[in-house]
């Protein structure tokens, strides 16, 4: 049963065994886990209901809806993006279902670092293929495959560069080319169209337009979830909820999880709570090509492709080094990438179906922090901390000339990216200016759209907050199951690794085991 | 570093706030005189219906507008075509008081304050397209809030008249497969 904030008259309390806080990848996962195991199961997202008939694919009507912030969370100093899905199956809604797996080299890397001897592939493998399965996860069909991305594998297949195209979880998908604004035609299998509308049918009660506050301790094994049902768009407070139960899954995502735990005062014994954060900062390029390549960046799958041959994953550090990503569908956003206005600026769209867009990926290490303010209204204003180190500014560099050289390679007349300061750069023999990338606030935009870590696993409360069944450490029966449980970042896209952690914990929870 | 070489480091480290927030205190520095703030009120430009937008708003971010995307060029359309300040006005959040704030301090520094810059005595609004063009290329080398100004308002201009569909035909973007109007929020009361 799916119960929509605008359905909700007067003050709600509610009891049942499990309440799940969100429900994008983590929550859909276990509200699914939970359901199937007889659980009477609450599934609490703040977002609202929208379905495919609501997707009019333009960024303009989606972001608002469907984004955390409208689109417009960033870091304290304004410098990075931070997107995030806040709706009805979360950022799955809004990804552009490219399904990577926590890399070999992560998993050790976790385990030589931070002791987690449980994460190994083999443990893990029976979740990959549970979610796998529910998610229809295949490599991308070629007919959806568009001219923006396959320039990548050419010019990398030329090169003799590494490079592929991506697992997918879509079903009949057409190619329209909108994934970051909903799929209007349900082909992106979301926790929206797999493990919530299953959890519902088993029983699951689902509540969109509600907002978790905080939760109370209350004597014995029992909590009571304070929340508020919230009107759709504004978020403005209507009625207040109380649900008690037993056991809690925070899965309201990296700035939010750590937010209702110490909210809640959960935070005293927990010292890494909001701390140890990944923002995986990525920019976004645009290379004009001659008037005869046509990109037609927006239609077919955005970010199908990817150029891997930079790429410097081990088991000291997890992931590193640098790559790009073909990415498309967003003209407004996309309308940024230059540094130019009036007529210059004019030019540059007009050549907008030969130009190329791709994200230049620069994975980091947990640096970042968080913390949090509470308006009034219990509305919470998130304070990301972080600051790129100096080893991640000369790897971008590094990363971005490489890229630029890419694209020259490939036939690109004239390159520009996300710098409302940073000029064009139209030839190989300008690359050296990149030396000087203007890395500042207010210079350059940068996106993250993996946020992670807040929460991370750890072998003990000193280390982590979360054991590695994902459980809080001092608590009992809260466990969390979102990507702030990351002790670095786990993929290029984290979805899948998300989905993977909550299966493996849930599965085993659900089990008794 | 090609055009970023004039901005002061000092001046770009102290450039620390989240662009709109930032204007917010651009709008709360200097006070501007009463006759300052009435001399944007006179104007020729017939006023559409506004939600969010003053008269006085609306006439400058419609300078502006048609400063950052002028008409012909590249392509004929230009952002007073499609009254692309009205339609920002329209998806503007009245209860977004950071916003608001911010955006009315980067009107009221653009239109009062920063043509200074250029050694010009003129408001913002009165002055000739191209010396126009020129402050803001200026405001946008000049780092801190300067910057900020520059960058918020043309992410803010470009974003909508790109998003526009009457824009589409002259960049070569076909638009969206389905035809949809904006989704609807459930109205509800207490």
């Amino acid at each position: 049963m799916i119960i929509q904030g605008h359905e909700i008259f007067a003050p709600l309390k509610l009891n049942t065994h499990s309440v799940v806080v969100g429900s994008g990848a983590g929550g859909g996962v276990a509200a699914y886990h939970m359901a199937s195991a007889g659980f009477e199961t609450v599934v609490l997202e703040e977002g609202g209901y929208f379905q495919a008939k609501d997707f009019n694919q333009r960024e303009e009507d989606m972001m608002p809806a469907l984004y955390r912030g409208a689109g417009r969370q960033t870091t304290t100093d304004g410098m990075i993006y931070v997107w995030q899905g806040s709706t009805f199956g979360g950022s799955t809604v809004i990804n552009t279902a490219d399904a990577t797996p926590i890399e070999a080299e992560v998993l050790h890397h976790w385990q030589q670092k931070f002791g987690l001897s449980e994460l190994t592939e083999d443990n893990l493998a029976a979740s990959y293929e549970r979610v796998y399965k529910m998610l229809n996860v295949h490599r991308l069909e070629e007919k959806i495959l568009n001219r923006n991305n396959k320039v990548l594998l050419e010019t990398a297949n030329r090169l003799g560069y590494k490079a592929g195209v991506f697992n997918s979880n879509r079903k009949n998908c057409i190619g329209s080319g909108y994934c970051f604004q909903g799929c209007a035609y349900d082909a992106k299998q979301g926790t929206n169209l797999t493990y919530l509308p299953k959890a519902s049918e088993l029983g699951a009660r689902i509540y969109t337009d509600v907002r978790v506050d905080r939760i109370e301790r209350l004597s014995g094994k029992q909590y009571r979830v304070h929340g508020t049902v919230v009107a759709r768009g504004s978020r403005k407070a209507r009625h207040p909820v109380e649900i008690d139960c037993e056991r809690i899954i925070m899965a309201a995502g990296t700035v939010h999880t750590p937010a209702i735990l110490k909210r809640s005062g959960f935070d005293k014994g927990l010292p890494q709570l909001g701390k140890n954060i990944s923002l995986q900062p990525q920019i976004g390029l645009s290379a004009i090509f001659p008037d005869s390549d046509k990109m037609t960046s927006w239609r077919g799958a955005p970010q199908s492709i990817y150029m891997s041959e930079f790429d410097d994953n081990r088991a000291e550090h997890g992931l590193g080094g640098f790559r790009m990503e073909g990415v498309g569908g967003m003209a407004g956003v996309f309308a940024q990438f230059s540094n130019s206005i009036g007529h210059d600026h004019k030019r540059i769209m007009e050549q907008y179906p030969h130009t190329h867009f791709s994200a230049l990926l620069v994975p980091d290490q947990p640096s970042g922090t968080m913390d949090w303010e509470w308006g009034p209204d219990g509305k919470v204003k998130p304070k990301i901390q972080y600051t790129l180190t100096d080893e991640w500014k000369q790897r971008f560099k590094r990363g971005y000339k490489t890229a630029a050289e890419f694209l020259f390679e490939a036939g690109a007349k004239e390159i520009n990216c996300n710098s409302p300061v940073f000029g064009p750069i139209t030839s190989p023999d300008q690359l050296s200016r990149v030396d000087d990338f203007p890395l500042e606030p207010g210079m350059v935009a940068l996106t993250s759209a993996h946020v992670q870590g807040s929460c991370r696993i750890g072998l003990n409360a000193d280390v982590g907050v979360v054991d590695q069944n994902l459980q809080l450490h001092n608590l009992d029966n809260i466990y969390v199951v979102d990507g702030s449980v990351m002790p670095t970042t786990a993929s290029t896209h984290t979805m899948i690794p998300i989905m993977v952690m909550a299966d493996r914990a849930m599965h085993k929870l659900a089990q008794g085991a | 570093m090609g055009n970023n070489n004039k901005l002061p480091s000092a001046t770009r480290r102290l450039f620390l706030q989240r662009t709109l927030l930032a204007l917010g205190a651009v709008a709360a520095a200097p006070a501007l005189s009463t006759q300052a703030l009435a001399s944007t009120a006179s104007t020729a430009m017939a006023t559409p219906k506004l939600v969010v937008l003053t008269a006085e708003d609306y006439h400058t971010l419609s300078v502006v507008t048609d400063t950052l995307i002028p008409r012909g060029g590249a392509f004929p359309l230009g952002a007073l075509d499609i009254d692309l300040a009205a339609r920002i006005d329209a998806y503007l959040d009245p209860e977004d008081a950071e916003l608001m704030q911010g955006l009315r301090g980067a009107l009221v520094f653009l239109e009062h304050k920063a043509p200074a810059l250029i050694a010009q005595q003129s408001n913002f609004s009165a002055l000739p397209a191209a010396d126009r063009e020129t402050l803001l290329l200026t405001l946008r080398d000049a780092g801190g809030d300067a910057t900020a100004v520059f960058v918020a308002l043309r992410s803010l201009c470009f974003f909508y008249f790109y998003t526009d569909e009457q824009a589409w035909p002259n960049i070569g973007y076909e638009g969206p497969l389905v035809k949809r109007s904006r989704p609807v929020y459930p109205q509800v009361r207490g």
